[in-house]
């Protein structure tokens, strides 16, 4: 039990070390350049006008933007094409208002649930397989939006 | 009908605590599977760790329901007895266990060759948000110890009741630190970058599995095909049968004797074949030298002896 408690506080410490790492350094590739996210047309998660993307997930992903310090290009395409290019990394998110349950699931990524709506239904993005460091870092920052995402849906459900 | 085994009394408290340790396991390892399987995430080595946790319980319920049968006695359609129902019970840990063990190899080697990624994000524990991989590590940990735990506490069990079944199910406990550790060592592969660190981790603790499994069936194999007593924990042939053949020859009516036995779960049977140099009062005879045979060893049971002309058993019907 001393050395469970030991590994809990090395893996604390380690925690500000930088790891874990990304395999093919995405966290690194998007921070002060661009981040491309995939987008899938899917009111009030994504809304897509073809011009603006707006929506509860579009916010999120600029929160993220921010967070990073990096631009987004959004990416258009039909969502099976969106998940190849996600598995292939040459885009690093994908944002449709994605549930939890989905069997992409087994593929590609997918965040911690950002809500879970009343019918049980968690919502969630869409990242890379294996870029851990990237998923963390993403979860961190849906978990310290999760206040603001309520009153984001509630606005543009209507 | 024959006479029921009876344990000696140091044998019998042995059980106890077999029974008691036995259930102890089930279910510190039943949670320490429920732990392990709580953070399992998408990773492979998370996978085979719960897996194989919880087939390492597979042994210890076996146990609890031979021991449970092996003293019944025998009847018409069973005139031996049961306790070859521990020697079933071994053979189905082992063949459960090689079949998982291949199992889990087949499916790490194909998320190897498939380059499928472990996916390891955040978790949310007391309103933070940390990476998965720590709590995976440490719940690996923690089966760890349980497992060191339960195999040393049923390793001296095992010795007293020389059991073949109990050594397995402990050794079993006991190389849970390589297959944790492998574990550990993965998920902090990836930690680093490594992806492929969670398959071949994965894919290196089910080899130990299947070796494991394999090793197992080719003794019970052995068992049940009526093998000389092996010594607990090896495939050598322990000297018992040349002792009693000693003990035998020592009875002052035997002329010569030949001595085969075979394990039958607990205990130990077998023949006899004696060449007497006369034959006044056999009957009692063969009814003494039997008795004088009971202390040689514990486990002797049901022995017969067999009087003939000679040895060579060409010269016999």
């Amino acid at each position: 039990m001393h050395r469970a408690a030991l590994l809990l506080i090395l893996g604390l410490f380690v925690n500000a070390c930088g790891l874990p790492r990304d395999p093919a350094r995405t966290s690194e590739f998007i921070r002060g350049a661009e981040m491309r996210v995939g987008v899938v047309h899917n009111p009030p998660w994504v809304i897509d006008d073809g011009e603006r993307v707006d929506g509860v997930e579009a916010r999120l992903v600029s929160s993220i933007a921010v967070a990073n310090g990096t631009r987004i290009e959004w990416v258009r395409q039909p969502e099976f094409e969106l998940m190849e290019l996600l598995l292939k990394r040459e885009i690093q998110l994908v944002i449709g208002g994605f549930e939890a349950t989905l069997p992409w699931a087994k593929e590609i990524a997918f965040t911690r649930p950002y809500i879970t709506t009343p019918d049980g239904i968690g919502h969630v993005l869409a990242a890379p397989p294996g870029e851990n460091a990237w998923l963390l870092s993403i979860d961190k920052i849906l978990h310290a939006q999760r206040h603001s995402v309520p009153p984001m849906l509630a606005e543009l459900a209507r | 009908m024959m006479r029921t085994f009876e344990f000696p009394p140091q044998q019998l408290q042995a059980r106890e605590r077999a029974a008691t340790l036995a259930k102890r396991s089930i279910v510190m390892i039943s949670l320490s599977g429920i732990l392990i399987y709580s953070v399992t995430g998408q990773s492979q080595t998370m996978k085979t760790a719960w897996i194989t946790d919880f087939l390492s319980i597979v042994p210890s319920i076996a146990l609890l329901v031979a021991m449970k049968r092996e003293l019944k006695p025998a009847t018409g359609r069973l005139p031996y007895g049961h306790y070859r129902v521990i020697a079933v019970c071994f053979l189905l840990t082992a063949v459960s266990l090689l079949s998982m063990g291949l199992f889990l190899l087949i499916d790490a080697v194909l998320k190897l060759i498939h380059g499928q990624r472990p996916v390891i994000g955040g978790l949310s524990i007391a309103g933070q948000m940390i990476w998965l991989g720590w709590p995976m590590i440490i719940a690996l940990a923690i089966s760890m110890f349980v497992g060191m735990y339960a195999g040393k506490a049923k390793q001296p069990v095992a010795k007293t009741l020389a059991s073949k079944a109990l050594e397995a199910d402990s050794a079993t406990h006991r190389n849970e630190y390589m297959s944790e550790g492998a574990g550990i060592f993965g998920v902090v592969l990836v930690a680093f970058g490594y992806w492929w660190g969670d398959a071949t981790a994965a894919a290196l603790i089910s080899v130990q599995i299947v070796h494991e499994g394999y090793n197992n069936l080719k003794q019970v194999v052995a068992d049940l095909m009526d093998e000389s007593p092996t010594v607990l924990g090896t495939t050598e042939l322990e000297p018992l049968p040349d002792t009693v053949k000693h003990v035998v020859e020592r009875a002052a009516w035997v002329d010569s004797a030949m001595v085969r036995l075979r394990e039958h779960g607990h205990v130990i049977t077998g023949e006899i074949y004696v060449v007497p140099r006369n034959t006044e009062g056999l009957v009692s005879k063969i009814e003494e030298l039997l008795a004088d045979l009971k202390g040689v060893d514990w486990r002797l049971h049901a022995l017969t002896i067999m009087p003939v002309r000679t040895l060579d058993h060409s010269k016999l019907p």
